[in-house]
């Protein structure tokens, strides 16, 4: 994650201190991350969108938490996404009062199995969500920051605050709880993101 | 029709006024967390007791329409929002955790029933996390709970949180004490317990605060000893056990580190500011002589670098490399140098007291292992092999095995006939290395099987293959099998001869593991021998 052009660390910084154009800057810069991943994870569009959203809040409530590595705070963003994926509906009703102040959507047609095939591709990624799910929360971190947002295992570890070697770890049983085949499946699923 | 899922651009500038709006608002409190960590370092522990309701925001976002405004904490001591339920067992046995190697025992036969079997406390939910640490020889500490995968999934009360915690005698089948907490929170993360070196003290903390255990228990017992004073954080607790009798933590705090006894936070041993914006406590070897930090730099060009802090006198040295580790059981290396993020380049052995004391350069697209052994566990952790003191290094070609000790290579030898594969992001292969000493044996298991050397020569030592759709545990003379997506078959092998001894089913969820050195199977809330 390059930081030579935008300097991240110091929006933040501005952001946690209350600077609410920073904390909107770094909302443009990686919205489509956390919602890519989001509706990897979730499957349906507005759901991803009021999860982006809570993801945000998420970060200005536990500001002094949020963990600045290598340069950004999108790792932490990723993880936080799945920790309200994971608890979609009690995080719904933490920030009911925020999202309902967003507009409905519009109504739309049914586009859901079409959006199922244009992240999923085939059948078979749908065995690889559900695998996924399956995984305890941290191998799903770990599984999140390594190979779908492809991460650096040291930046991994620095976003999870543990050592190296438990990435790596956290890594490898993952993979083998997935198993060979269903990584493999991965591939397909890593393609569809937002960004 | 393929529709390309965006973000509705009215929603999103929606979305982004109201964060507007939700930071203007709230700009003006103090975090929690800015108030907490310097109070407990000044030995004001008031604000350790916060719980979520100190997380609210008094602006535009509240928890509910129903919810007040948080209130302040009122007291300076925690008030316990669990429910612990400590039900002791005279033991005569004396507890401890063994300083040295738990030995492995295998097991040849399987009886048409378990020769015992036990019920232990905690949520019999499919998505209630298990752990076992081993404490001694026969001697291991299950762990039932929490709940961490999500609040809809299937067999998942999302109402309440839930962790039992049971010390077993695993040679005898017999619960030496046992404990129990509820409390309401939803299933979003897990309880992290740590055993504190072998001072016989374990820390029992909610990875999120969420209103679970935050506390220090006494192994002997079960009794909670004192609220596990330190290292708030709302994500995650980052501490790292020193490996000795003194019952005390490494903790990185919003500042720096520090050396401290959680159950006596006023006086902490010593504490070393650290000029970053992040920054992290690296566990080590058994050996507390020190402790590495990784920092942050903010420079782009070089953005972690790595310090040492003496154990004992917290004298920090800043001017390491940026360096990774190899979180080895018996030894302590050095990675660097890396051509991919999971292929180190250097690596550089460490003595007792951090200093390198040997550097060796890896082949060219090889990963590094430490080598493990199949008769010993290592006492105080999640289960786990004891180390080895040697080092492989696996790439598709080759196999070498170092000296951990003297980085001295023992041998190198052609890999071709193991068809080891990189599963990209991954550059180098996914291996495991061990030793079976007893049989001169080094076992190299990857995704795609397992391929043995002469652990003296590097000489091909073949052994029935075991295929890689199976998960694998070791004992000192057999192989057990676990097929993947049905864990709950197990399947025992002589490892020489490849004759199966026995074969077992169970239900799905089950686990079978080593605990205290015995093989048992683990499922839900039910533990019985193997044997």
């Amino acid at each position: 994650m390059s930081t030579a052009e935008f300097d991240e660390a110091e929006v933040w910084s501005r952001a946690r201190t209350g600077d609410s154009a920073a904390f909107a800057t770094l909302f443009d810069r990686h919205r489509d991350r956390v919602f890519g991943h989001a509706l990897r994870l979730l499957r349906a569009t507005h759901d991803a969108e009021d999860v982006t959203a809570m993801v945000f809040l998420e970060a200005w409530r536990r500001r002094e938490s949020v963990h600045v590595v290598d340069g950004s705070i999108v790792g932490w963003l990723l993880v936080t996404t799945n920790n309200i994926v994971r608890n979609h509906s009690r995080s719904a009703h933490r920030y009911r009062n925020a999202l309902a102040k967003l507009s409905r959507p519009e109504p739309q047609p049914d586009h859901g199995p079409a959006v199922d095939e244009a992240l999923d591709g085939s059948d078979r990624n749908r065995v690889v969500r559900e695998a996924f799910a399956t995984l305890d929360a941290r191998d799903q971190d770990v599984i999140t920051l390594c190979l779908i947002e492809e991460l650096p295992l040291a930046q991994a570890a620095a976003v999870l605050r543990v050592p190296i070697g438990t990435v790596k770890s956290r890594l490898s049983r993952a993979k083998r709880r997935l198993g060979e085949t269903t990584l493999a499946r991965l591939e397909p699923v890593l393609e569809g993101g937002a960004e | 029709m393929t529709v390309q899922p965006a973000f509705d651009p009215s929603r999103s500038a929606q979305i982004r006024d109201l964060l507007i709006e939700t930071v203007d608002a709230g700009a003006t409190r103090p975090s929690r967390r800015t108030v907490g960590m310097v109070a407990a370092l000044t030995g004001l522990a008031i604000v350790l007791a916060g719980g979520t309701a100190a997380l609210a925001l008094t602006g535009v976002i509240r928890f509910g329409t129903d919810s007040p405004p948080p209130a302040p904490p009122t007291s300076v001591v925690p008030t316990p929002s669990t429910t612990p339920t400590p039900a002791p067992t005279p033991s005569t046995r004396p507890i401890a955790v063994q300083t040295s190697p738990i030995h492995r025992h295998d097991t040849d036969a399987r009886p048409a029933t378990p020769s015992w079997s036990v019920n232990l406390p905690g949520s019999g939910d499919l998505c209630a996390q298990h752990h076992v640490y081993d404490v001694a020889d026969g001697l291991a500490l299950f762990q039932v709970g929490a709940k961490a995968v999500g609040d809809n999934g299937e067999g998942c009360d999302a109402s309440t949180q839930e962790v039992g915690l049971s010390l077993v005698d695993t040679a005898h089948g017999k619960i030496i004490w046992s404990r129990d907490w509820t409390w309401s929170a939803p299933p979003v993360a897990d309880v992290d317990v740590e055993l504190l070196g072998d001072s016989g003290h374990v820390a029992v903390v909610d990875q999120v605060l969420s209103g679970g255990p935050h506390e220090v228990i006494d192994i002997r017992t079960g009794a909670t000893l004192g609220d596990f004073g330190i290292g708030l954080n709302d994500t995650m607790v980052n501490f790292a056990a020193v490996p000795d009798d003194s019952g005390d933590v490494i903790m990185a705090t919003d500042t720096g580190v520090v050396r401290v006894d959680p159950l006596d936070v006023a006086h902490p041993r010593w504490t070393v500011p650290i000029q970053s914006e992040n920054f992290s406590v690296i566990p080590l070897r058994s050996d507390p002589s020190f402790v590495t930090v990784s920092y942050t730099t903010g420079d782009p060009a070089e953005p972690y670098r790595t310090g040492a802090i003496d154990m004992a006198t917290g004298a920090f040295t800043a001017d390491a490399p940026s360096t990774t580790f190899l979180l080895a059981q018996a030894v302590t290396v050095a990675l660097t140098d890396y051509r991919g993020f999971d292929q180190p380049g250097t690596l550089t052995g460490l003595d007792d007291s951090g200093t390198p004391a040997w550097t060796a350069t890896t082949p060219e697209g090889a990963g590094t292992d430490e080598v493990l052994s199949v008769s010993e566990s290592a006492p105080g952790k999640e289960v786990t092999y004891a180390g080895t003191g040697l080092i492989a290094l696996v790439s598709r070609d080759s196999v070498t095995l170092v000296d951990g000790a003297t980085g001295s290579q023992r041998w190198q030898a052609s890999a071709a006939r193991c068809g080891f594969t990189v599963t990209p992001p991954a550059t180098v292969p996914t291996t495991w290395a061990y030793l079976d000493e007893a049989a001169d044996r080094l076992i190299v298991e990857s995704l795609d099987g397992t391929c043995s050397f002469s652990a003296s020569t590097g000489a091909p030592d073949p052994i029935p293959d075991i295929s890689s759709e199976n998960q694998l545990a070791y004992g000192p003379h057999n192989t057990y099998v676990f097929p993947f997506g049905d864990a709950s078959e197990a399947t025992a092998y002589d490892r020489a001869s490849g004759r199966e001894l026995w074969m077992a089913s169970g239900k799905p969820g089950d686990r079978w593991m080593f605990a205290g050195g015995y093989l048992v199977r683990f499922a839900g809330t039910h533990v019985e021998s193997a044997g």
